[in-house]
């Protein structure tokens, strides 16, 4: 009786999940014109801007970040440049101090140390303009970044755009560093999907390494979640609640740090993991018609989808833990004995998302990604989404502090 | 500020999406159960060739009673029982996903019985001393019994084939076959897991030493 049951959840999820591959692949064949067109860049608009740079302990990277806005391209009456300290122990408050100048616009200010949340409120309430963007201090923009993405706040309903996120990568790597080529992927693929989900208004996070806000939305729906450690998909969420709009730019780029080696990225990923959860449950009440496309079938849909991957991995290691001795003899033919009906459509699966990957690097024609590089990523994929779900669950579980 | 409700809902798009993921669905259950077909009609074909080839080492046994013919009938028969032994994991391996066939089954029963009878016949002339092992078994109502299956295996891996082989021959008690019936009856087999160690017998379930001590040759 209870075989009954795990074959109909088994068939379930795995329907469910095809259904969601299938419907954005179906999203990008209705869209795909749109993703390739970006808005013209139209120099007669120009709203006033404040960009506000938080940081701590960001000495390395801090003068780069601010030199990049105060060289990007746009009117300098129109720009203000806001630098919050949030307490560093480091060089970083003198470097900030030693780039202001006559005239360029720039705002330094130090406060104790509260958390990056605290430092963009802060800088927020010092705002004076009504566009206010968000930027890394271990981030650099392009010149044309700041162009790129206010064509999109010509749309009144638009509350907050997200810029183009892309990794710094070390030339001396030569494309050779997996942890680096795998995020190099992760990201391009994530800016794609994210592109994608503002065809069904359902963008979730506004990156930290450099959004836009309208200054009203903050005074509407408040400033950024201090309580949550992923600041800038709560407020995606928030935005989203009140039925406002979220736009992607493919082309406004901004270059990010990124963890270097494994012990780092399984960190980040594990704050990741645990503060969108968190998030998640705060933002159950999405899961709503009232949300149409969103709320109805993406969010839902994404956690099933999620939950199919892990119990697909779990599923794969207690067979391997309970299987039966004979097996050993027949080898190889054992896996193509194994393939059940399930299976089957597991490999369709696979195969869709391999075309959507494929579909979703073909955008970036300048990006070098290479076959092999392709392949690894693939492959290493669902392991690593497994481990840092694993170890975000064992420390949800340890109910450890949830920290930076 | 502006807030009309702008929250797209894409119906056309949706139903289309649930047509193609039917669609590709069915065709995913389809093309599995056509694998498992083919599967059980390979292994058939198998079991057949089997027959085939015991039936022609049989007439070889009947035909030259030399002792000097014994390495040849030897190493044939050796040949052939690995593979029926391969052939009985593959078919319990498809059993566990699910997929299986009595009619299969019961014709593999007659494969292993007849290289049974061989074998002993074998092991008279050609004064060879391996070990034979009748396994019955049940899958209704005898939880020990895959456990033994299993014991069994590591228990020969345990003690290896030399000097003499441990040869398996397992079959389903429960499963209408006039040959394990037969089998049964002629060795008094009433329960199940239940081992015939060259013709003696031993009922109930038997943990890896005991095994170990029951088959050293």
């Amino acid at each position: 009786m209870s075989l009954q049951i795990v074959r109909v959840v088994e068939y379930a999820i795995a329907f469910l999940t095809l259904y969601l591959t299938v419907f954005f692949i179906l999203l990008y064949i209705k869209y795909r014109s749109e993703v390739a067109k970006q808005p013209k860049t139209d120099k007669h608009f120009t709203p006033s801007l404040s960009i506000i740079i938080p940081a701590f302990n960001e000495e390395d990277t801090l003068e780069k970040c601010i030199k990049s806005v105060l060289n990007a391209d746009y009117p300098k009456d129109k720009l203000e440049v806001i630098i919050v300290d949030d307490g560093s122990i480091d060089n970083t408050y003198n470097i900030a101090l030693s780039l202001l100048k006559n005239g360029n616009r720039l705002r330094v200010f130090t406060k104790k140390n509260q958390g990056k949340a605290a430092a963009l409120n802060f800088g927020i309430a010092k705002a004076k303009n009504d566009i206010i963007a968000t930027l890394d201090a271990d981030s650099y923009i392009e010149k044309n970044t700041i162009w790129r993405m206010l064509p999109y706040f010509k749309d009144k309903q638009v509350a907050a755009v997200t810029a183009a996120v892309k990794i710094v990568e070390q030339k001396s790597n030569k494309g050779r560093n997996v942890i680096e080529f795998i995020q190099k992927i992760e990201y391009l693929f994530t800016l794609f999907s994210r592109k994608m989900l503002t065809f069904v208004e359902a963008v979730t996070v506004t990156p930290g390494p450099f959004s836009m806000f309208r200054s009203w939305v903050f005074k509407e729906i408040g400033g950024f979640d201090t309580k949550s450690i992923l600041e800038d998909q709560e407020i995606a969420l928030r935005i989203q609640k009140h039925n406002y709009k979220i736009r992607s730019s493919m082309d406004a780029d901004v270059y990010t740090e990124i963890p270097r080696n494994f012990n780092e990225l399984l960190k980040q990923r594990i704050r990741w993991h645990r503060g969108g959860f968190h998030n998640t449950i705060k933002y159950l009440s999405l899961i709503s018609p009232r949300y149409g496309d969103f709320g109805l079938i993406i969010m839902p849909l994404t956690i099933i989808a999620l939950l199919a991957l892990f119990g697909v991995f779990f599923v794969a290691i207690l067979n391997y833990i309970s299987q039966p001795y004979y097996l050993r003899y027949l080898g190889f033919e054992a896996l193509w004995l194994s393939l059940t009906p399930i299976h089957i459509v597991g490999i369709i699966i696979l195969a869709l998302n391999f075309l959507w990957i494929v579909w979703g690097l073909a955008q970036f024609k300048k990006e070098n990604v290479s076959a092999w590089q392709l392949i690894v990523y693939i492959i290493s994929y669902s392991y690593l989404l497994t481990i840092y779900w694993t170890a975000a669950i064992i420390k949800e579980i340890k109910m450890e502090k949830l920290s930076w | 500020m502006p807030k009309e409700n702008h929250r797209p809902f894409s119906l056309p798009l949706y139903i289309v999406a649930f047509v193609v993921a039917v669609l590709i669905f069915i065709i995913g259950i389809y093309v599995g159960t056509i694998i498992d077909k083919t599967h059980l009609s390979n292994i058939s074909v198998d079991v057949d060739k089997n027959l085939q080839r015991l039936e022609s080492t049989q007439l070889l046994f009947f035909l030259d009673d030399s002792p000097s013919f014994c390495t040849v009938l030897n190493s044939e028969l050796e040949k052939l029982e690995t593979d029926t032994e391969k052939i009985g994991q593959k078919l319990d391996l498809l059993a566990d996903k699910g997929s299986s066939d009595p009619e299969l089954k019961k014709q593999y029963f007659v494969l292993e019985a007849q290289s049974y009878l061989l074998s002993k016949k074998i092991n008279d002339r050609c004064n060879v001393k391996d070990v034979l092992v009748l396994y019955f078994y049940s899958n209704n109502n005898c939880e020990k019994c895959r456990q033994q299956g299993e014991e069994l295996l590591r228990a020969r891996d345990q003690i290896g084939s030399h000097p003499n082989r441990i040869k398996f021959y397992s079959f389903d008690g429960d499963l209408d076959s006039p040959v394990a019936d037969a089998l049964k009856q002629k060795y008094n087999a009433t329960s199940y897991p239940t081992i015939v160690v060259n013709q003696k017998l031993f009922e109930g379930y038997k943990d890896l030493d005991s095994l170990i001590k029951i088959l050293k040759p």
